[in-house]
């Protein structure tokens, strides 16, 4: 039997992940082959390398928190061992836990605009799931809307232009230039949408070019019509939309300026 | 926001900056459902504090965001959470910890959310367009459907050695250290500066997992790799 203080600790795990020299590796080869506990731990590990990527959903972001902040738990921790995603995870936390450890709080910093317009939100809707519906909009994002219309006019029309005078000869596409506006009415960008047939108005499809609509949850397009912003549609998960429903409130979708607000 | 100026504003400010993190959070939370405007008030101050840790947390990781959700688009949303969250502040904690967690979460969402979205996957191949002639990588993939003898086989040895795992991991340093350096094989160095740990807690969370490890096995009699997968078929 081989004393305790004689097991080889450090170097059986860099053997077994090969980062031992040849003299070093046949030091280790001897003492497995006397010690039958060195040999059945190496054996359970070679095993654990060759079968264990972690299967199944990761934990949820809570769940991995509360693990990392002492909460015991099984199946989160038997995941973590044989997932190098929520590993690195696990990092993210011991790192930013380190960062605030050290952090001295200083003078008070400018809280982003953003937040405030997610507080109001959360506030306007009794304190629910942050989550703002696509036709409550409140009038003063409309009226923000309107502004960066106005503003990216020239920037939205040009754009269509560029469209049009690229297309193959004969092909006459109908380019929408869609500004693309987060939920607290920051602009995010313009991409090009194309105007087919479909439904009671056409459709709005996405260029190819981009997949980034799929599956991706819109939440409201707005239109103006003479001027006035109205809300036509609500959350729509496609890469299409569809205008007919433009048509129950009148508004001629030819005409149209669009926005997208997502989430 | 918080809308007021002028010399009252100012003061009101420069003592909310001289109170402790605990006495504006209480004053926050008292006027939460009654004065709108105070609570936002002593929320500012609060956060204000902590914009450099939050910021330091987001923009310091080296996950590139998306350009549809920048850093400053997951710092606003840290910000709104805290707010949100602070009433689950437990005093034990430094508040700074719990600043910490949170902006932590919201950036680990961020990055599972968009590994979600397949339209931020660059594209693979030609072979990848809806047209091509070229077969997809699923078409040119081997079926993985093993047979129904093999996938039950298979499940019975996931079974035991989850089992062993979650004997084994007690909490999260020993779920890391036999992530990376028992079975991931990295050095200790390496580890110890990524999960903010010493090397020798490397070392010696090793070893006890190693004897936890031989514990399991000796108490299951399996002194080999071929026992311990055969005993997923003897259920032992």
């Amino acid at each position: 039997m081989v004393k305790r203080s004689a097991h080889p600790d450090k170097q059986l795990f860099q053997y077994l992940g090969g980062g031992l020299d040849e003299q070093a590796a046949s030091k280790i080869e001897a003492h497995l082959s006397g010690c039958p506990d060195c040999y059945a731990v190496a054996s359970a590990v070679r095993t654990l390398r060759a079968e264990a990527p972690a299967e199944g959903l990761h934990p949820g972001v809570s769940d991995l928190a509360s693990f990392f902040y002492g909460k015991p738990d099984a199946a989160t921790a038997r995941h973590v061992a044989t997932c190098a995603s929520c590993s690195n995870d696990l990092a993210l936390y011991a790192q930013a836990e380190r960062a605030a450890a050290d952090y001295e709080p200083e003078a008070a910093g400018e809280v982003p605009r953003a937040v405030w317009e997610m507080v109001r939100d959360w506030e306007e809707s009794n304190y629910a799931k942050p989550r703002p519906e696509g036709e409550a909009l409140s009038h003063e994002m409309l009226a923000r809307l309107a502004r960066l219309l106005s503003e990216r006019k020239d920037q939205l029309l040009d754009m269509k232009r560029e469209v049009i005078a690229n297309s193959s000869p004969g092909e006459s596409p109908d380019a929408v230039p869609v500004l693309i506006i987060d939920r607290s009415g920051e602009f995010r960008g313009v991409e090009i949408f194309h105007r087919e047939e479909g439904g009671a108005a056409g459709i709005l499809k996405h260029s190819e070019s981009s997949g980034r609509f799929d599956n991706r949850a819109v939440h409201a397009l707005v239109g103006f019509k003479d001027r006035e912003p109205v809300v036509i549609t609500e959350v729509i998960r496609r890469d299409a939309i569809e205008l007919n429903r433009i048509s129950r409130l009148g508004s001629d979708p030819g005409r149209a300026d669009y926005f997208i607000i997502e989430d | 926001m918080p809308e007021e100026s002028g010399p009252t504003a100012e003061l009101e400010k420069e003592r909310l900056a001289n109170l402790g993190d605990e006495e504006l959070v209480d004053l926050f939370l008292d006027h939460l459902k009654t004065d709108r405007a105070a609570a936002h008030l002593y929320f500012e101050s609060i956060i204000g504090r902590y914009q450099g840790l939050i910021a330091h947390i987001v923009r310091n990781s080296t996950y590139r965001f998306p350009a549809w959700d920048s850093a400053d688009d997951v710092i606003a949303r840290v910000n709104f959470k805290v707010y949100r969250g602070l009433a689950l502040w437990r005093r034990q904690g430094k508040l700074s910890s719990f600043i910490a967690r949170i902006a932590t979460s919201e950036m680990i969402d961020t990055i599972r959310r968009v590994r979600r979205d397949k339209s931020y996957l660059p594209r693979i191949s030609r072979a990848e367009e809806p047209d091509s002639d070229m077969p997809s990588a699923i078409d040119r993939a081997p079926s993985k459907e093993p047979s129904p003898e093999a996938s039950m086989l298979d499940r019975e040895q996931r079974k035991i050695i989850d089992s062993l795992l979650e004997d084994v991991c007690r909490d999260w340093k020993d779920s890391v250290i036999v992530n990376e350096y028992i079975i991931g094989a990295h050095d200790a160095r390496t580890i110890s500066e990524k999960y903010d740990m010493s090397e020798d807690l490397v070392y010696q969370r090793a070893r006890r997992l190693r004897v936890r490890l031989i514990k399991w096995l000796a108490d299951r009699g399996i002194t080999s790799a071929d026992q311990l997968l055969r005993s997923t078929r003897t259920g032992a």
